[in-house]
């Protein structure tokens, strides 16, 4: 679990992206959508396909990523 | 004794329950669900769903059973390396219970195939190893309107859920598109604990048997989430998207096949958007005496199985390079491998991002190497 101040859904994953550069490519696509084989969940609840990235999130939100995996 | 007799014994305590009955045992008997994969998910679902009594099984799968496959799909034995994976299963579950019916299809389901080898089932489990085939099951399920009961694993991780039951959501509401093959490693590149297969399918199997006894509440519009390493279960809800192009209001989908968008073929995946070579100018630039560093980005089980050590290479796995950068030799190329040429991928775009300027992914790996240049060295 990673702990960032943010106000949205897109500014907690562009605050992981500056820790890590390499994630921000993996979420998104060039221009700036929630890739298709991403899923975020706030507090547990699925927030769509465009991913809620303007979605004003409350102190103390649950944002959960789950990408796609294909193992079998 | 008598087949009724027989039968009235073997499944005895899950008839005295309440949920089953011999109406609910009857209707397991009855039932036909068809099981995509014969691997890790779908050994331990087909296992229980035989052992259950459910009826008719289609297992479909186009590979052989290899010895790296068992430590995690129990369906087979080391005397079935070799086997098609369906007769082994076919074998295997027959001795478990001969009064199922088992329907063996040795292909690969695809945009063709899939309507016509699922139509006619009460339950698809998913079981398969791939993208393209997820999708294609999910948009045939939707066309077909037959429950899909989803699984799915990677390393120490699992997924469930059930899709298309009712008006609940569909795999595309969840994951609309499939991803690029370079940025998923399948379980063969990124490892999978031989166990975990054993949950998720075990869930499967669970949701199914739910399913035809109509019993119970399923996983439908829920995604369960197990992490086995810290063993934590995690329950997200999933929405049906209103505008999912499987089953989104006014939608049908067209079945088509992903395998161009995901570029299933390994060596293709490992390549995208990095420098490489391969095999055969390794070899020439090796036999010209080519001064280079020789990097192999394997774990070191994998470095005792088959290694270019002879060469020169040497061992950094994956997860180490950040700490050990200063090991490699980047003041001439380096040349980056691993089995299939996939993870070696992910090395290099690492090593250029951490300032190494010539590096180059060998494509196919070692396993190329063992089957073009060094045909004593084991594949794997």
């Amino acid at each position: 679990m990673v702990v960032v101040d943010a106000t949205t859904p897109g500014e907690a994953l562009a605050a992981l992206d500056r820790d890590d550069r390499r994630i921000g490519s993996h979420l998104f696509t060039d221009d700036g959508s929630l890739r298709g084989y991403v899923s975020l969940f706030l507090n547990g609840n699925d927030l769509g396909p465009d991913g809620g990235l303007d979605e004003n999130i409350e102190r103390d939100a649950d944002l959960t990523i789950v990408p796609s995996v294909a193992g079998g | 004794m008598s087949t009724s007799g027989e039968e009235a014994v073997r499944y005895h305590r899950q008839m005295i329950l309440p949920q089953v009955g011999t109406e609910g045992q009857a209707r397991l008997s009855a039932a036909r669900v068809a099981i995509i994969g014969a691997g890790g998910l779908g050994s331990p679902g087909a296992l229980y769903l035989a052992a259950a009594g459910v009826g008719h099984l289609t297992i479909v799968d186009s590979d052989e059973v290899d010895l790296s496959n068992l430590h995690r799909q129990i369906l087979h034995s080391t005397s079935s390396i070799g086997s098609a994976k369906v007769e082994s299963a076919e074998k295997t579950l027959r001795d478990l219970n001969p009064n199922v019916t088992v329907q063996t299809i040795a292909q690969r389901l695809n945009a063709s195939n899939a309507l016509d080898l699922l139509r006619g089932h009460d339950v698809v489990v998913d079981g398969s190893d791939n993208f393209p085939t997820r999708y294609v099951v999910n948009d045939a399920c939707v066309l077909l309107g037959i429950p899909l009961v989803y699984g799915a694993i990677f390393r120490f991780e699992g997924q469930a859920s059930v899709f298309v039951e009712g008006d609940g959501p569909c795999y595309r509401c969840l994951f609309r598109d499939p991803p690029p093959a370079d940025l998923v490693p399948n379980c063969a590149e990124a490892g999978v604990l031989g166990s975990l297969p054993g949950i998720v399918g075990s869930i499967q199997a669970t949701e199914t048997l739910k399913l035809l006894l109509g019993t119970g509440v399923t996983l439908s519009g829920r995604l369960l989430l197990l992490d086995a390493l810290d063993m934590e279960f995690r329950e997200l809800t999933i929405s049906r998207d209103p505008d999912c192009p499987a089953c989104g209001e006014g939608k049908a989908p067209e079945l088509t096949d992903y395998e161009e968008l995901c570029g299933v073929t390994e060596q293709e995946a490992g390549t995208h958007g990095v420098p490489e070579i391969g095999v055969d100018v390794l070899k020439a630039r090796l036999d010209r005496g080519e001064d280079m560093t020789l990097l192999d980005v394997r774990e070191q089980h994998e470095w005792h199985i088959s290694n270019l050590g002879d060469h020169g290479a040497s061992l950094i796995p994956m997860g180490e390079i950040f700490g050990r950068l200063d090991e490699i030799e980047t003041d001439r190329t380096v040349i980056v491998y691993c089995r299939t040429g996939q993870r070696s991928a992910h090395a290099v775009e690492m090593l250029q991002e951490l300032g190494v300027d010539h590096v180059i992914n060998l494509r196919g790996g070692i396993n190329d190497w063992a089957a073009r240049i060094d045909l004593s060295m084991q594949q794997y």
